[in-house]
């Protein structure tokens, strides 16, 4: 290295790598610190655990028993993003029904009665509500056509919901805010270590195809499972070891019950469907996985498993239709012999300076709902190192429209659109949703996809502000195409607008809608059944119209 | 009790089942059709797209036109389709110059920007201030005045184009609306063929059933036929058949002439069905929890439907060997089947049209 380049300043402080919640939670934090952040990531914001989990931001209650520090922490935190971004939460009560008969029965539903009173200590930290005993009549009236054979009752407590995409998107964009500079679709192909230090990293825009060389003071992998194949890229081969577990969700075209229920599939796992928005969500599958994380694979068996379980406790689940599954790779920690569900989903910040890499960092394992906790950690280990002796804010400034709370009803007389369409552009943007309407260019409020709804706004919004490259990226960020239709309404209307702003040839733009037309057609194949099948043929005449003719 | 009595029965009202019933018609055999409901045909673009030429495009040609260069609502160029509607807009037909595409600001999936950039046309912009769809742009269009209300509104900007292209919305119930605007506008005016559900669609819907000759007539139930004997044909409304040939035009999954539940099964006849990789989808599912989609439907992602019954040269529907007929009467044509020539509306108004003259034929031979 020469002289004038070692003393030259880094093009940043922290360079990270990974737009999931931690990634984006500690851009964020570090921003906020005064830090200069630059952010890489290698698909879209959320594309892997963060986007495509349970969505919740729990108080830890598995830990209640052995670990009661824990849980206090997790609902302290979760009274935290309460605080940041009242906009974006939700609450999901979940109802846990005990099923058995005589003394069995009344000790399972006696000893949850015991476990939740003690958790209602945490709630208040939460706004959570206190737990409940129901009788089996009281069941039915909660949860209509539930099983009833065999019910003793059941227990209800208090979560809150999110949506991870919205919450990583939420992140960068503050970070973004603050000086950060956030690469999406953007590679890293080396991390440079010289000297017993790392300096820097390669990048290659995945769309252009073009490479460039950043430095920096420290490096960061928040790449979640793909951590082994990034420590990989510094030449720390088998220094970040994990054991990722596959979980599916299925996603319904509706709400299918007004409370999270808990229910045990064939092999005895704890599974649910909860209200989620404006659909259900039935979840989780736990496997190992050996797939290519770009590319997870969600088969016919995991879709079955999951729906046989719900079914046994709400029968009234094959009523709806599945529009749609998601799937992402858990970083859980690295161990060899327990079952998948026994694996730790702690967290933990390896300091590559003992493998010959001072100021790479690997942060490991980690859930969405203590992602800022994790962030900040992470921040408090790396800032003083670069001579930055802030403390961190994340808890107490708002993310961005989580400043003030908007009426649904005013924003949408205001702007002359449904109640609807106004109270779900809030729930994901919160007091910027007036900006994404009224900066939202020609016919902002035009709706797009009637499903989620979408306004023609959202999309512009998606692309300029928050980084969209793609309509799947879009997709990602506003719930795009997520109805029984697969898009075929306004996949290509979508694509018109995002493509508008990038400057999409009309070729590019058809190429996107079938693009997104194919990607949701991807999620639902495994779980097609007799009347979505049907549907599915209108897709086929979509994309035919998309995909073929001659032009001049 | 009502009866049907006829030589040729026909399974299915979209382009295949019409063109079968048209066909078998012609060749002197008295037809009925039988039909279950709407299908892939109405929600199609409005274009005869396919591969199928001659003797088709002669026999086709009286009702619709034939070749010439379309747009489609995405922009599309479309070379030598045929435009079954007037209200298509033929780029061939017009002379040098430029064509003035419209915008509707209140349609989102319609690009005049794009649409014009891939012509090399200009965008002169329709103010039509409500957030509707096509279709009720289109039911809004067929009201007299409207229509020509909006070409005046337009011809300042129009003037010099030597067309004018519309997005596809020139009408649902009527087919003059391309007319009207033209006469008001001084030059050919037409529109982009559509999408899925589309006015266009729904009109070449409609066209069809004109085509088809008056005493040919259309009965609403969902038939059922059983193999093994003489024609056997039971109808959900418990009307009698009586016929020599039986056409199965009855769709694909989006007609609901093939199903997958306990697998990927033809509806109405129970006939072998096969992919178009040549597998035979077994009758029974070895599936320990009931047939896999994601075998049989394939993970390109461009085609679900890419099954279906087939047939040999004569159109008759064959057995699980590939090559025995089901039965000498039993014919197939249109989505229902695998080893058509393509999957366009041109595809399988050929096919409707060979299989119905041949089952005119068997049916009428004694």
């Amino acid at each position: 290295m020469t002289l004038e380049l070692a003393t030259r300043r880094p093009d940043c402080d922290v360079f990270i790598l990974g737009g999931g919640v931690n990634g984006t939670g500690l851009a964020r934090d570090l921003a906020l610190r005064g830090l200069r952040v630059i952010l890489a990531e290698r698909n879209d914001l959320a594309f892997g655990a963060s986007g495509n989990s349970s969505g919740m931001i729990h108080g830890g209650p598995r830990y209640l028993t052995t670990h009661p520090e824990v849980t206090r922490s997790s609902c302290l935190d979760s009274g935290y993003i309460q605080r940041i971004a009242p906009h974006m939460i939700f609450r999901i009560p979940f109802f846990v029904p005990v099923y058995g008969r005589g003394a069995a029965a009344r000790v399972r539903l006696d000893a949850y009665d015991a476990f939740f009173a003690v958790y209602d200590d945490f709630q208040p930290l939460k706004r959570g509500k206190r737990h409940t005993r129901l009788t089996p009549d009281e069941c039915e009236r909660v949860v209509p056509g539930l099983t009833t054979r065999d019910l003793a009752g059941a227990i209800t407590t208090d979560e809150w919901g999110i949506n991870g995409a919205r919450l990583c998107n939420a992140n960068a964009l503050d970070a973004r805010e603050h000086g950060a500079t956030v690469l999406l679709r953007t590679t890293v192909e080396k991390i440079h270590v010289e000297g017993g230090a790392v300096t820097g990293v390669r990048t290659r825009d995945r769309l252009t195809g073009v490479a460039s060389e950043y430095t920096a003071r420290v490096v960061v992998n928040a790449t979640g499972a793909w951590g082994p194949i990034t420590a990989s890229l510094a030449g720390l081969e088998g220094k970040v070891k994990l054991r990722p577990g596959k979980g599916v969700h299925l996603i319904l075209d509706r709400p299918v019950t007004d409370v999270a229920v808990l229910v045990d599939a064939i092999d005895g796992r704890q599974i649910f469907i909860e209200p989620w928005e404006n659909t259900s969500l039935i979840g989780t599958t736990d496997d190992d996985t050996y797939a290519d994380l770009d590319d997870l694979p969600v088969t016919t068996d995991e879709v079955r498993y999951l729906v046989e379980g719900v079914e046994q406790v709400v029968p009234r689940v094959r009523e709806a239709r599945i529009v749609g599954t998601t799937v992402g790779a858990r970083p859980t920690l690295y161990k060899y012999g327990p079952t998948e569900d026994a694996l730790s989903c702690e967290h933990e910040i390896v300091d590559h300076a003992k493998d010959g890499a001072r100021g790479l960092y690997s942060l490991l394992g980690g859930k969405l709902a203590s992602y800022r906790m994790f962030a900040q950690e992470a921040a408090d280990l790396i800032a003083p190192t670069l001579g930055n002796a802030t403390h961190g804010t994340t808890h107490t400034s708002a993310l961005p429209g989580g400043d003030r709370l908007l009426d649904p009803a005013a924003l949408a007389a205001r702007f002359d659109v449904s109640r609807h369409a106004a109270a779900r552009l809030i729930s994901r943007h919160g007091a910027r949703a007036e900006s994404v309407l009224g900066d939202g260019g020609p016919r902002a409020t035009v709706t797009v996809c009637r499903s989620e709804p979408v306004l023609a706004g959202e999309i512009r919004y998606a692309v300029k502000v928050e980084g969209a490259r793609t309509l799947q990226d879009v997709a990602r960020r506003t719930n795009l195409a997520l109805g029984p239709c697969g898009g075929v309404e306004c996949a290509l209307a979508a694509a018109v607008i995002a493509g508008d702003v990038l400057g999409w040839s009309p070729s590019e733009v058809r190429a996107q809608a079938a693009d997104l037309l194919r990607a949701r057609r991807k999620s639902r194949l495994p779980a097609i059944g007799a009347a979505q099948a049907r549907a599915e043929g209108t897709v086929d005449a979509a994309l035919r119209s998309l995909g073929r003719g001659v032009t001049p | 009790m009502s009866e049907i009595d006829v030589d040729v029965l026909v399974i299915g009202s979209g382009a295949a089942g019409i063109a079968a019933a048209r066909t078998a018609r012609e060749r002197g055999a008295r037809v009925a059709i039988v039909s279950a409901g709407n299908g892939a045909t109405a929600l199609s673009s409005g274009l005869l797209w396919g591969h199928a030429k001659e003797p088709f495009a002669a026999w086709a040609g009286d009702a619709f036109r034939v070749g010439g260069r379309y747009v489609t609502a995405s922009g599309w160029l479309v070379a030598e389709a045929r435009g079954a509607l007037a209200s298509l807009l033929d780029l061939a037909s017009l002379g040098p110059g430029l064509v003035a595409v419209v915008d509707l600001p209140t349609h989102p999936s319609w690009s005049a920007r794009l649409v014009a950039q891939t012509l090399g046309a200009r965008v002169v912009t329709a103010d039509l201030d409500a957030e509707e769809t096509f279709v009720e742009t289109a039911a809004r269009l067929d009201t007299d005045g409207i229509a020509e209300g909006l070409a005046a509104a337009l011809r300042p900007a129009c003037e010099g184009a030597v067309g004018v292209l519309f997005p596809p919305v020139l009408g649902l119930r009527r087919d003059d609306v391309a007319g009207r605007l033209s006469r008001v506008l001084g030059v050919p005016v037409g529109e982009a063929a559509g999408g899925v559900g589309d006015p266009p669609g729904v009109r070449l819907d409609r066209a069809l059933r004109r085509w088809l000759p008056a005493d040919v007539k259309v009965h609403r139930a969902r038939a059922s036929v059983t193999l093994g004997g003489g024609v056997a044909v039971t109808l959900s409304d418990k009307t009698q058949v009586r016929a020599g040939a039986v056409v199965l035009a009855t769709g694909g999954l989006s007609g609901a002439g093939l199903a997958f539940d306990a697998t990927l099964h033809e509806v109405t006849a129970g006939a072998p069905v096969w992919t178009r990789s040549h597998v035979r989808v077994p009758g029974a599912t070895g599936a320990a929890r009931g047939a896999d989609p994601t075998r049989w439907f394939g993970d390109a992602g461009d085609r679900a439907d890419a099954a279906g019954v087939r047939v040999n040269d004569r159109g008759l529907a064959l057995d699980g060997d590939g090559s025995t007929p089901l039965a000498p009467w039993l014919f197939a044509a249109g989505e229902v089947t695998v080893n058509r020539e393509g999957d366009g509306l041109v595809d399988a108004l050929a096919a409707g049209q060979r299989a119905g003259a041949e089952a005119a034929r068997h049916a009428t031979k004694g």
